[in-house]
């Protein structure tokens, strides 16, 4: 029970096209994130799946039953939404309780189920309060609490986080995860807050436009973005680019020139010529500090740096005049004006051809299951 | 600096007061009038209260005719009309706010416009459709009427309450198994259930109030206390002290009924003027 299926789904609104043929299967149990940058589509795509917008064309399934004509209150999923939407009028166990009553639940089963939510919720001393005499965290957890009670086909989330600060944000997000391990129903999320994406998923859509970019696991698309916009989408700070031009290729992989330094980079460049421009991609993470590794160098001056603490981030002018941000360790000695120098790996280094595809790798990342 | 402000306050007080006075006078000077004798009441000069008040007037009316059968009918066509209209206006507002096409807006001001004709202009074909319906001087007609002619400002009032609240949890809802009649029953009625108060007190007393249609299309049967006043301009000559006994009886429950319900009627006309 929970599987969702989407089938060439397309939403426009007038004349401007929202959604544009997206083909997704969520599996059972599956915690799929919709994530992307505002106006991407990922709110609308999850109306379409709730029934509260109507899909343009295309065709949308729950558990193999086509639902596209089916309106929400038949849908049998629930929603959290950003703004809690709680019902102002009514109690907390009146809200809780809503979704049961209009589905003519027994009263003593409502009473016993509202309980029992709002103890896994720790919701049971404010049970008889209305949603204006709760905090921000409360209110949420109502929210979640009335999605629970109706042990609904799957979860809906719309950004469901981003009304709290940052601290209670952490600790909600945790007890989603939590909630899902315990419950493991079927979830759709969505957030614009690569953390979360990351954190919660096992499965990402990456939307632009109203377009999937592409659709994998957390780690998949950390480490095997399909192209640049993913590769700077997920991951923060954001991937370094910089501009390169393809050198020689082997069994290997081929080598980029980046300005003098030459890195070799373990992709299949077969279609793609010697001497053409691509860019180049290394995470701040990835790019070492630490004294002489043999690994090919990139060196600049330090422009700002900031520390948070555990680690400090350096922002190195290069000779031409690009910016690498660097993740180095939380004491490094360092001042602005510097002249320093960093390790590249080529196993960590992405190329992206002009058109902005990425240049498929000729080793997956152990951890990167589809 | 403190002093100025101070005298400002007590400047605007002044003002306010004055224009209170002012609006309130007519009112007060025909509920003394009511207590006055026929005499009196047309003296020149004449005085602010009245020298020997007698309660002659009020025991005149209550003899010539019959207050509470006028009183009666006001009560059934203003209330009346006002259900009748939201039975209208909940469904035409609910649509207006919650699913908005590009023609809501023109369609909104269209409705508003009509309010702008003088009716008179309508008087003939009504009067006629009336006559030939058999609706001349029935409660039925006349209720009808006056829902027609408040109707802009029910819709309106509507929506712009309906406006404030969040889709989110009227979708929320939905999600939750309700159809539009649960939706709309258990959601949306009690959450505006404050504007819907202003809303039906306005309407009530814009009908208790409407002296047009009632006095063209009633006489005897369905005539509301309006036109119970008009009734004491004869052609005999005016009776001012009669008059304003018969004005105080007309106005007071509507008064009464305003006075304890000032908070709704401030906040429903102001409501969305200031966001």
């Amino acid at each position: 029970m929970g599987s969702i299926t989407l089938n060439g789904v397309s939403k426009a609104f007038g004349e401007t096209n929202v959604i544009r043929d997206v083909n997704l299967t969520i599996e059972e149990r599956d915690f799929v994130v919709f994530v992307g940058p505002s106006g991407s589509g990922k709110s609308t795509l999850l109306r379409l799946v709730a029934g509260l917008e109507d899909v343009t064309s295309g065709r949308i399934e729950i558990d193999g039953r086509d639902v596209t004509a089916t309106p929400p209150a038949r849908r049998n999923l629930a929603m959290v939404f950003q703004s809690y939407a709680l019902y102002p009028h009514m109690s907390v166990r009146n809200n809780m309780a809503f979704g049961l009553k209009m589905a003519k639940e027994d009263k003593a089963v409502i009473e016993q189920k509202v309980n029992e939510a709002a103890r896994i919720l720790e919701l049971t001393d404010y049970l008889d309060r209305r949603p204006a005499a709760l905090s921000g965290g409360q209110r949420q957890r109502v929210a979640i609490g009335r999605a629970i009670v109706r042990d609904p086909t799957a979860f809906l989330f719309d950004e469901p986080l981003s009304n709290l600060d940052a601290a209670l944000r952490v600790q909600m997000r945790l007890e989603i995860a939590r909630l899902h391990q315990a419950l493991g129903a079927t979830t759709v999320y969505v957030t614009h807050d690569q953390i979360e994406a990351m954190t919660l998923a096992n499965r990402i859509v990456v939307l632009r436009d109203g377009v999937a970019e592409q659709v994998g696991s957390p780690l998949a698309l950390y480490h095997h973005p399909v192209n640049r916009f993913v590769a700077g989408f997920i991951g923060s700070p954001t991937m370094n680019f910089l501009p390169a031009t393809l050198g020689a290729a082997d069994d290997n992989g081929v080598s980029a020139w980046v300005g003098d330094t030459e890195v070799p980079v373990a992709v299949d460049a077969s279609g793609h010529e010697e001497g053409e421009a691509v860019t180049l991609g290394i995470r701040p993470e990835h790019l070492l500090t630490s004294g002489d590794s043999g690994l090919p160098t990139l060196s600049g001056e330090v422009q700002v740096f900031e520390r948070l603490g555990g680690i400090t981030y350096i922002y190195l002018r290069l000779s031409d005049g690009e910016v690498l941000t660097v993740e180095a360790p939380g004491d490094i000695a360092v001042k602005v004006g510097d002249r320093r120098s960093v390790g590249i790996d080529g196993i960590n280094c992405h190329l992206f051809a002009p058109d902005g595809q990425t240049l498929p790798a000729l080793r997956r990342h152990p951890l990167a299951t589809e | 600096m403190v002093n100025q402000a101070r005298w400002q306050r007590v400047g605007w007080g002044v003002a306010a007061w004055l224009v209170a006075l002012l609006m309130f006078f007519p009112i007060y000077w025909m509920i003394m009038t009511s207590f006055k004798t026929e005499a009196a009441a047309v003296s020149t000069p004449p005085s602010i209260v009245p020298m020997e008040p007698t309660l002659q007037n009020y025991e005149t009316v209550f003899e010539q005719s019959d207050y509470f059968r006028f009183a009666w009918n006001s009560v059934v066509i203003s209330l009346g009309s006002t259900m009748l209209g939201l039975l209208v206006a909940v469904p035409a507002a609910w649509a207006m706010a919650f699913i908005p096409s590009k023609r809501t807006k023109p369609t909104l001001l269209w409705m508003l416009s009509t309010k702008m004709l003088p009716p008179v202009g309508v008087l003939v074909p009504i009067y006629l459709l009336f006559r030939d319906w058999g609706l001349l001087d029935t409660l039925f007609g006349l209720t009808v009427v006056l829902m027609l002619m408040n109707l802009p400002i029910i819709v309106w009032m509507l929506y712009t309450y309906f406006r404030e609240i969040p889709k989110d949890i009227l979708e929320s809802a939905r999600m939750e198994g309700a159809g539009l009649w649960q939706e709309v029953v258990y959601i949306l009625l009690p959450i505006s259930l404050g504007g819907i108060a202003s809303t039906v007190l306005l309407n009530v007393i814009l009908a208790w109030n409407e002296s047009f249609w009632s006095l063209n299309l009633t006489s005897s049967d369905a005539a509301p206390l309006t036109a119970f006043i008009a009734s004491y301009t004869s052609p005999e000559g005016l009776f001012w002290a009669k008059l304003s006994a018969a004005s105080t009886l007309a106005i007071a429950p509507i008064l009464i009924l305003g006075w304890f319900s000032q908070k709704q009627l401030v906040r429903g006309m102001t409501f969305g003027a200031v966001k």
